[in-house]
């Protein structure tokens, strides 16, 4: 399941729902990505393409199952404004072993990091910036193109 | 009349536009040469490696075809999660 949304993510009521329909799963992974508090960061506004970037986690969620055996997916990601200690996105695996659940949330993260269309502008003293992925987060994608 | 959408840093300098686009836009290459002539600070954003550019919500290359009745996005540096 993929759904793009500006209201607030429960991670634990969504997890604990995604896992009611997978009676069978062995394993379930889960990452829920947080607005962090530095210090600094007063809150996030994120924006997306309605339509193409559903369509692109599809394609995501498509290639992860090519390449994991996967019972089940879920993609939560929230948009608009949020606050420090928001969860901004919720990604879960579900597999029959837990390797395949790891791996494929791990990617699926990955993905969604750098080439998923999200527009991300953090406030600072009341002022917006635009981040965009750093070096690492495409190493990390990096990681999957063997 | 092409509808033009603008993502991410775009959005900074610009508004969604509903135009009709003039006979020398046939692609996206032209496209982007005719916005940067409208829009103060298109060519520089156009121009970074991780600008994206849609058609009809397909990506794909600068000599792809542009009409009047096609959905065009620029999208910057994209970052989710």
């Amino acid at each position: 399941m993929i759904r793009i949304s500006d209201t607030a993510i429960d991670p634990e009521a969504e997890l604990a729902a995604f896992r009611k329909t997978l009676p069978n799963a062995g394993a379930i992974a889960s990452f829920t990505g947080i607005v962090r508090d530095d210090g600094k960061t007063e809150g996030l506004t994120l924006s997306h393409y309605p339509g193409f970037t559903e369509k692109q986690i599809e394609g995501f969620i498509d290639r992860a199952k090519t390449r994991w055996s996967l019972q089940g997916t879920l993609i939560l990601h929230h948009v608009g404004k949020m606050t420090v200690g928001e969860p901004i996105v919720v990604v879960a695996t579900a597999s029959a072993h837990r390797r395949d659940a790891f791996e494929a949330c791990d990617y699926l993260m990955d993905r969604l990091k750098c080439d998923a269309p999200f527009w991300k502008q953090e406030t600072v003293g009341g002022e917006t910036r635009w981040i965009e992925p750093r070096e690492q987060d495409r190493s990390d994608l990096n990681r999957w193109s063997s | 009349m092409a509808t033009i959408l603008f993502f991410g840093r775009f959005s900074d300098i610009s508004e969604a536009l509903e135009i009709e686009l003039p006979d020398s836009v046939t692609d996206k290459k032209s496209l982007s040469a005719f916005l940067s002539g409208e829009i103060e600070g298109f060519s520089a954003l156009a121009a970074l490696p991780d600008t994206r550019i849609s058609v009809n919500m397909m990506v794909s290359m600068n000599e792809t075809a542009v009409s009047n009745d096609d959905e065009i996005a620029y999208m910057s540096a994209l970052s989710g999660g």
